[in-house]
């Protein structure tokens, strides 16, 4: 009986053994799964904050369209490309800038400003057009700076119609992310997540290149149809322009909906703005005021209760009650 | 001996397999990097039409074109 009772006790013991063995291997595979997968992105943060050529970057990337009710686009996406530099690495300043320069059409000491920062990483020149790329790609290797000067693909909000419905749609902010307006309220289903890269050394190419920090998900982009009819909103523009010209007004806001269902029509606002140079507008003229501001009925409000108390036939049409 | 050549079959069909999915990978990554191209290229003449056919230059055309805009003072709503 003893020697049964220490059989099974010993029995106990091992099954207790392996368990934990088996524990903290488990343990130990969950831990290496989420360095490796969960939260990998932010040690490789976290290393290349203190990694001295190390620098995580955002890239904008692709975004959905916004159209109007027929599919008349109101805002794009467009492929452009940025350029951007590693200021220590770079040979030539002077030559490279003059080259940019007469490329890009930037004035030559802004370039050379940016080549001589003390930073680690800067852009020479964001959202230039893709037709520029071999010009550029000429340029930095005429100079010998194919070490510290690269070109990165990219996207870029493009607004067609400029000012037209501009304080209805918005905005996009550098990063991609919509900042106001329509751009803002549907970032969601929009999508244009910014792709994080990161500046790394290429011992194969034998120079600074911007890799991607993992294989990211953008999310899904949406085209978003809007219920405002180009048509319409051509006609409100007009008659918002005419009367800016007109009374010179400190704000106008016009909205056509339809009385059916409540669908927004048309908007227009003034002041207005370009959201395609936004930031050369004072904040002001962002404003939807149609939607963010109050405004006190008056007089028009009068025919609207004349017209309610003659369909419930308190008042007679010649007025008497 | 049967062993020997099954399995040097074995092998052969393994690299002949492995070339025809290395060929169809590559075959799909070219047509990837094509989609790439035709998508960025179709964003970008979009954007040139949608440019060239915008409310102001439409508006500057018909002006050119001696269109009268319509006078909305002339417009009135009909009794249905």
């Amino acid at each position: 009986m003893k020697a049964q009772g220490l059989t099974v006790k010993s029995e106990k013991k091992l099954k207790l053994v392996i368990f934990l063995i088996f524990a903290l291997y488990f343990l130990v595979l969950a831990r290496a799964f989420y360095i490796q997968v969960i939260a990998g992105e932010n040690y490789v943060k976290k290393v290349l904050a203190d990694f001295p050529k190390g620098r995580i970057i955002k890239i904008t990337s692709y975004r959905g369209s916004v159209l109007d009710k027929n599919g008349q686009p109101l805002a794009i996406s467009l492929p452009t490309i940025s350029i951007y530099a590693f200021p220590k690495l770079i040979q030539n300043k002077q030559e490279l800038a003059d080259k940019l320069s007469k490329i890009l059409g930037l004035p030559q000491f802004q370039i050379l400003n940016t080549l001589n920062s003390k930073e680690r990483f800067v852009w020479i020149a964001r959202h230039v057009s893709q037709s520029d790329k071999g010009l550029v790609e000429q340029a930095i290797l005429d100079t010998n700076n194919s070490k510290g000067v690269g070109v990165q693909s990219d996207f870029k909000r493009f607004y067609p119609n400029h000012n037209v419905a501009s304080n209805l749609i918005g905005f996009v902010g550098w990063d991609g992310k919509g900042l106001d307006g329509m751009e803002y309220a549907l970032n969601k289903s929009l999508g244009g997540k910014p792709i994080e890269v990161m500046t790394i050394f290429a011992p194969k190419e034998g120079k600074m290149v911007l890799k991607p920090l993992s294989i990211q998900d953008t999310g899904t982009q949406n085209d978003v149809y809007l219920t405002i009819d180009m048509g319409v909103q051509s006609i409100v523009e007009d008659i918002k322009n005419q009367i800016v010209k007109e009374f010179n007004p400190r704000r106008v806001a016009i909205v056509v909906e339809d009385v059916r269902n409540g669908n927004i029509l048309g908007m227009a606002t003034y002041p207005d703005f370009d959201p395609n140079d936004y930031y050369n507008y004072p904040q002001r003229d962002w404003r939807n005021s149609a939607v963010t501001d109050v405004f006190e009925p008056g007089s028009v409000m009068k025919s609207l209760f004349l017209r309610i108390c003659h369909g419930q036939k308190v008042i007679s049409s010649r007025g008497e009650t | 001996m049967k062993l020997l050549i099954v399995s040097f079959l074995l092998l052969i069909l393994n690299i002949l397999y492995s070339s025809y999915v290395k060929y169809e990978h590559y075959k799909q990554a070219k047509m990837v990097v094509k989609i790439k191209d035709l998508k960025a290229e179709n964003l970008q003449l979009e954007a040139y039409i949608t440019n060239k056919i915008n409310y102001y230059s439409v508006k500057d055309f018909a002006e050119g074109k001696n269109y009268q805009p319509v006078s909305w003072n002339d417009i009135t709503f009909l009794n249905p």
